[in-house]
């Protein structure tokens, strides 16, 4: 998952970016607003964080921005004006939900999953495609009700698909939302990273839950439950 | 006396009133006086008439020849002027021919001395006279004494002057009427640009100009002047009051939330870990809660009306977004024309506060209900309902809004949303109560705002 986190007090970014990291996100983060804004409408991300008073760009033109650029990821406001005036022109611009500061880490880290799971169209915290089930909270993943251990990288493939089951990712999607932007992009190895998967999840080979589309991508084929 | 019109028309009709009776007073004396003396020269004259033709034998007979009468009414009964002569016994020796029957008893002046003074006939007809001591030679050695007198009928006087008083009193009444009618229009006229200044700060109260402007009469510009530089300095101290706040706000709660999240670091020991979370917990309390209410304008007299209507749908939308997962259900039953004079900005924090705890608390049915024309205490007032099917307030809620502190540690910033909401609610002199929603079996918060 990839994350933009732009906040200009750097104690707290700094938090909020290695709790980020610390819970598998990829992130791209930025303390001033022109900087922040051009994150925002260029970056590929699946979540972003806005602080709203920011130098050099307004948090709430920077949302309007993004959305106007066509960007359609979930956005969580961190406010200090916690005033409902301005909340509601937040949700208004385009945010999907609002934070007031001080909060707790764990709280935001919710938070950002709950985002991301309503923008796959998911309600529960836990995903469930056929007798697959991945529980974001506890990043646990079970087959059938048995646990199933994955490495970092497969669990981060198995919940970008599951976030997206039904819809077709493309290695290059996959590879921009799983690795950091300075990792090694081999895309060879996201085809390591489903082989392993399948392995895993369907070791006798008849439940498929992975789909090539040759030239296009994967496609994650259980019926969301 | 309250209006300046009133207080103008008062002085300026007893000022024409005490006018118009002295001149009138005055009047009427002097004619009166120069009436009466015209009438006692008229009689001067007759007696000199007489003189010339009387005629007085040795014995001290008085002849008067009659065709030598100056005035024809003196031949004439009753006709209202009248002659006579009488001697120095006062007894009368000659009248005229018009005067008949006794007359009250008349004065003696000395030789060569005018008397005026007022006579009675028997039938009580008061009489104007003039009497003349002559002293008459019939001989070298002989005179004789008469008193010579001449008498004009008073009422024929007195009704001249009365219709003269008529006269008097129509005209300068009628004059003070249109005086008056002229004084009320011009006072209206002068106190037109006050009027007008009214109705611009009415119009500005009413929400529909923010500034005075227009032309302005030379008198009224300090004034105009003056009230507009007030309204630029409220908003503006207003807006830096509020950035002030904003700003404040901004620095203490970062740095808290960077402290608060210290509290979390395992690699902290953990009996500091719970001293910090604490305290730092506290802090946010105590910042959160004052700055907001610090930035609670309240009702202001100069906010603009606002549409409620609006508004809760603005959060609705606002809300329906935050609490995704729970698909919550708004229901709003208030009507688009009902406003509030309110600040937006307190409107937004006050149902903001209210409309989130329904959501979070609740199953996912709220319900918004405003009703206005609501009579209370000195005037009107709107009641607005918001309920939800959730569990509904505990037993300490009440706590909640008279102290702000929170009931529900699990949840964060309830017991502060709902202290603000009624501190702000307070703060224009509204009620807040909690209650059991019959509709939806849960919590039911009753406002009620003045208009």
């Amino acid at each position: 998952m990839r994350a933009i986190v732009i906040e200009d007090e750097q104690a707290l970014r700094e938090q909020v970016v290695a709790a980020l990291q610390g819970a598998g996100f990829n992130v791209d983060a930025s303390g001033d607003g022109r900087e922040g804004a051009w994150l925002a409408s260029e970056m590929p991300a699946d979540v972003a964080l806005v602080d709203l008073g920011l130098p050099g760009r307004d948090g709430l033109q920077i949302i309007r921005e993004a959305r106007a650029a066509g960007r359609d990821y979930p956005i969580l406001i961190l406010t200090a004006r916690s005033r409902w005036q301005e909340k509601v022109e937040g949700l208004e611009a385009g945010a999907d939900d609002y934070l007031a500061k001080p909060f707790h880490i764990e709280e935001l880290l919710a938070r950002v999953r709950a985002l991301l799971r309503r923008s796959g169209g998911w309600a529960q915290t836990t995903l469930n495609c056929g007798p697959l089930a991945l529980d974001t909270r506890s990043q646990a993943v079970s087959l059938c009700g048995e646990r199933v251990e994955l490495t970092a990288y497969e669990y981060r493939v198995l919940e970008y698909l599951m976030l997206h089951a039904g819809t077709v990712i493309s290695k290059s999607t996959l590879t921009e939302h799983i690795y950091a932007e300075d990792a090694d992009r081999d895309s060879n190895t996201i085809e390591v990273f489903v082989r392993r998967l399948r392995k895993k999840l369907d070791p006798d080979g008849s439940l498929q839950p992975i789909e090539t589309l040759r030239g296009r991508g994967y496609r994650l084929n259980l019926a969301r439950g | 006396m309250h209006s300046i019109a009133a207080r103008l028309s008062l002085a300026a009709s007893l000022v024409l009133a005490g006018f118009v009776l002295i001149t009138a007073l005055a009047l009427q004396s002097s004619v009166h006086q120069r009436a009466e003396r015209a009438r006692y020269e008229r009689l001067q004259g007759l007696i000199y008439a007489l003189l010339g033709a009387s005629d007085v034998a040795a014995d001290g007979a008085v002849q008067v020849v009659e065709g030598e009468l100056p005035d024809a009414r003196l031949r004439q009964l009753n006709s209202g002027l009248y002659a006579a002569v009488f001697n120095a016994d006062g007894e009368r020796l000659w009248q005229s021919p018009s005067l008949l029957g006794a007359l009250s008893a008349a004065p003696a002046p000395a030789v060569g001395e005018w008397r005026f003074t007022e006579l009675r006939r028997a039938s009580g007809e008061p009489l104007l006279a003039a009497l003349f001591g002559v002293e008459w030679a019939v001989s070298a050695e002989h005179s004789h004494r008469f008193t010579f007198a001449a008498l004009g009928s008073a009422d024929e006087l007195a009704d001249q002057l009365a219709s003269f008083d008529r006269m008097l009193w129509l005209v300068l009444g009628s004059f003070s009427l249109l005086l008056l009618a002229a004084q009320l229009a011009v006072l209206r006229w002068g106190l037109a640009p006050l009027r007008r200044l009214a109705a611009q700060i009415r119009a500005i109260e009413a929400g529909q100009a923010s500034q005075i402007s227009g032309p302005i009469h030379r008198e009224l510009r300090p004034l105009s002047q003056g009230l507009n530089a007030l309204l630029r300095s409220e908003q503006a101290q207003r807006s830096r009051y509020r950035d002030a706040l904003d700003d404040l706000a901004h620095s203490l709660k970062t740095p808290l939330a960077v402290l608060r999240n210290l509290a979390n670091e395992h690699r902290l020991p953990a009996a500091e870990r719970a001293l910090l979370g604490e305290h730092t917990a506290r802090m946010e309390q105590i910042v959160g809660y004052q700055l907001q209410r610090a930035a609670t304008r309240g009702r202001h007299a100069l906010s603009a009306p606002l549409a409620l209507r609006p508004a809760v749908e603005r959060l609705a939308r606002s809300l329906k977004k935050v609490f995704a997962d729970k698909h919550c259900d708004f229901a709003i039953d208030i009507d688009p024309s009902l406003e509030l004079r309110f600040d937006e900005g307190d409107l937004l924090e006050l149902l903001g506060n209210l409309m989130e705890n329904a959501s979070k608390y609740g199953r996912g049915t709220v319900r918004v209900t405003a009703r206005g024309g609501l009579q209370r205490g000195d005037g009107e007032c709107v009641e607005l309902l918001v309920e939800d099917d959730g569990p509904g307030f505990s037993g300490d809620a009440a706590e909640l809004i008279t102290r702000g502190v929170r009931a529900d540690t699990h949840s964060e910033g309830q017991g502060i949303g709902l202290a603000l909401a009624a501190d702000i609610v307070r703060s224009c002199g509204g009620e807040l109560s909690l209650q059991r929603s019959q509709r939806l079996g849960g919590a039911k918060v009753r406002v009620s705002l003045p208009r």
